[in-house]
């Protein structure tokens, strides 16, 4: 492996670009999963010793996981840790390593054409609940734009389709389903250089177990 | 073809792409997409399911129990805590013949419940407890089979992952499924102890070792054992405590777990930042992969409804005047045959959705019907060719005296022993339900 021709390192050097953008991502849904457990924490403490729950608490926590789960779903695809029943493969390994690599290859494009699947199932969603705030254009009832930006940021944003409960906590959809179309998407990317990589056994690694 | 034949060969397919190592979540989803676009005829259908999966798939608050739990057992892992209470049962147990294997059952139950994983289980026993009985001159089978059969108690005493992602795919409460869990999880831990105390008497030889074991094990005080169990007992009053009393959600349960762990760990000073930033990062990952999977399975429960499968299998199995007992053989025959080939979660996600609407027709509680599941599906990991357990004591041992036959050969009594429990709570349903009444 002394030389190696340059379409080879720029297709490397894409893949472990992306690779760190999983390993961000992933950063900030582990940073979610710890605010989850002081949110709740704070919640039962609240409520049990001041008696005063700690309102918004549930509609937070259906937030957060939406955000831990698309979060991290691409670090999860990164280190080979997507739930699989890899027996078959790990016997085929034995027998005939290079038929256990084409299998790999093939079932890692099978989960890239998924994935691009879903991202495109997700997309519409993001774009409808954007729109819905009116960003950029003016909207169809309510105050037109005042022409500062903070302040039409903030109406706007109130615009949204929401997520939640009126008075108690409500957040704009549109995050959430940016992440989870953008998620899919990364997926697709990160498998797609897996099949032109060729991906690593995974090893003992059950997500589920 | 009718629709019905192409459901029926989705499943088929489903199963031989999970068998073949494809990735479970990608083989459920994908092959249920190709199925409602070919029953519909129009690929938009399928893509509007698929869409609205993955939109359901994010507005659950008991979802937030996967995260929570996992974190509590990562936690409580890395803390030691399973080596203190296997320490506690070994001195308990000590003057028993295969007392080291009761001993290792009963740590297994305590452990599991405050963890919710089989794998954590396996690996730690195997790592404190086969090294053990190997000393003491155990049969190696039995050493390796006891950490493999009591393993399986981290998956059916609460907080379990399988009970949770049951609880997601028949739509039961997650708390209701954990009360649920207790009865069945102290059943089977009582099965074990007597089945080795019967293998001691009828079998010795399998058992190995001496009568009693030679006293060479450490003897300790009260207030040790004070010290080795307390901060067990004290997780397991806060979570099932907590949710038997109704004063947490099994959410914040969770959360009150974790917390409780993460103090206990800093006092006994046994967590750096490091082992805690990776408890954080191997729960979000596990976090990520058992909801994805969760999606998935929705989706291919939505294809199912949609070409009518579950319908046309209840028709078929009333038509045929078949009885409740049959039904259960047909059932449990399906998850030994299955589980011999997949994973417990597989099992549990392509299995329920055909079941479930006939089950509740026929009058029988859905949680009573997710406890014969789990365990029904968790036999599975004791058997070839796919134990997981097994896999993973063979991996942990890293011993060339002990093969991978060996540990299954050893796992093998344990395995009917389940089959017995799991026909025991078939026959009488009450067990699994009486503490929720």
């Amino acid at each position: 492996m002394t030389e190696t021709s340059l379409p080879l390192r720029l297709v490397r050097l894409l893949s472990s670009l992306f690779d760190r953008v999983a390993i961000a991502a992933n950063a900030v849904g582990t940073l979610t999963v710890l605010g989850l457990v002081v949110v709740m924490n704070t919640d039962v403490i609240a409520r049990g010793v001041f008696h005063a729950p700690f309102h918004g608490a549930v509609e937070l926590v259906i937030f957060a996981m939406a955000l831990i789960v698309f979060l991290q779903l691409p670090d999860v695809v990164r280190v080979n840790r997507l739930t699989r029943s890899d027996g078959f493969l790990l016997m085929l390994d034995m027998r005939s390593p290079r038929a256990a690599q084409v299998l790999r290859r093939a079932i890692d494009l099978l989960a890239c054409i998924f994935m691009a699947i879903v991202a495109y199932a997700a997309w519409p969603e993001f774009v409808e609940t954007f729109e819905s705030c009116s960003y950029l254009q003016k909207p169809d009832f309510g105050p037109a734009p005042t022409g500062d930006l903070i302040a039409d940021l903030k109406a706007a944003t109130a615009r949204c389709d929401y997520f939640g409960t009126p008075g108690v906590f409500t957040a704009p959809w549109w995050p959430v389903r940016l992440t989870i179309a953008a998620s899919a998407g990364l997926c697709a990317i990160l498998y797609f250089f897996k099949v032109m990589l060729g991906g690593k056994p995974a090893g003992a690694n059950h997500g589920s177990r | 073809m009718d629709p019905v034949d192409i459901g029926f060969l989705s499943v088929l397919a489903i199963v031989v792409l999970i068998y073949l190592g494809v990735y479970i979540p990608v083989a459920l989803a994908g092959v249920s997409f190709v199925t409602l676009w070919l029953v519909s005829e129009r690929p938009i259908l399928a893509v509007n399911f698929l869409r609205q999966a993955i939109g359901d798939s994010v507005t659950e608050y008991e979802f937030a129990t996967i995260p929570l739990f996992t974190f509590m057992g990562l936690i409580v892992s890395r803390a030691g805590l399973g080596t203190d209470v296997y320490r506690v049962m070994n001195h308990l147990f000590q003057r028993v013949r295969g007392g080291v294997g009761m001993a290792t059952v009963g740590a297994n139950a305590l452990f599991a419940a405050v963890t919710g994983s089989s794998i954590a289980s396996a690996s730690v026993f195997t790592r404190v407890a086969v090294p053990e009985m190997l000393r003491l001159g155990y049969n190696k089978r039995f050493a390796v089979g006891v950490v493999a059969g009591s393993s399986v108690l981290g998956m059916i005493i609460p907080p379990s992952a399988m009970l949770i992602i049951y609880a997601f795919v028949a739509e039961v409460s997650v708390g209701d499924m954990f009360i649920a869990g207790i009865i069945p999880g102290l059943l089977l831990t009582v099965a074990y102890i007597g089945a080795i105390a019967a293998m001691g008497w009828l079998t010795p030889g399998f058992i190995g070792g001496t009568t009693p074991d030679p006293d060479t094990r450490e003897q300790l005080s009260a207030r040790d054992i004070l010290a080795c169990t307390l901060p067990v007992a004290s997780l397991i009053v806060i979570v099932l405590g907590g949710i038997y009393t109704g004063w947490l959600t099994p959410v914040e349960a969770g959360a009150a777990g974790s917390l409780a762990a993460l103090v206990i760990a800093r006092f006994r000073r046994s967590m750096t930042w490091g082992a805690f930033w990776q408890s954080l990062l191997e729960t979000g990952h596990i976090t990520a992969s058992i909801l994805f999977l969760i999606t998935a399975a929705s989706f291919y429960s939505r294809m199912l409804g949609y070409v009518d499968l579950p319908n046309q299998l209840h028709e078929f199995l009333v038509g045929n005047q078949l009885e409740f007992f049959w039904v259960m053989v047909v059932y449990v025959l399906l998850m030994l045959f299955l589980g011999t080939l997949l994973d417990t979660a597989s099992v549990i996600l392509i299995v329920v959705p055909l079941f479930i609407d006939i089950v509740e027709p026929m009058g029988l509680s859905l949680v009573w019907f997710g406890i014969i599941t789990v365990i029904g599906a968790e036999i599975g990991l004791l058997t070839p060719p796919l134990g997981i357990s097994c896999f993973v004591i063979k991996a942990t041992l890293n011993d060339d005296r002990i093969s991978l036959k060996d540990v299954f050969m050893g796992a093998l009594p344990f395995a009917a022993v389940m089959l017995c429990v799991l026909i025991l709570l078939i026959w009488q349903t009450g067990l699994s339900t009486y503490l929720l009444n």
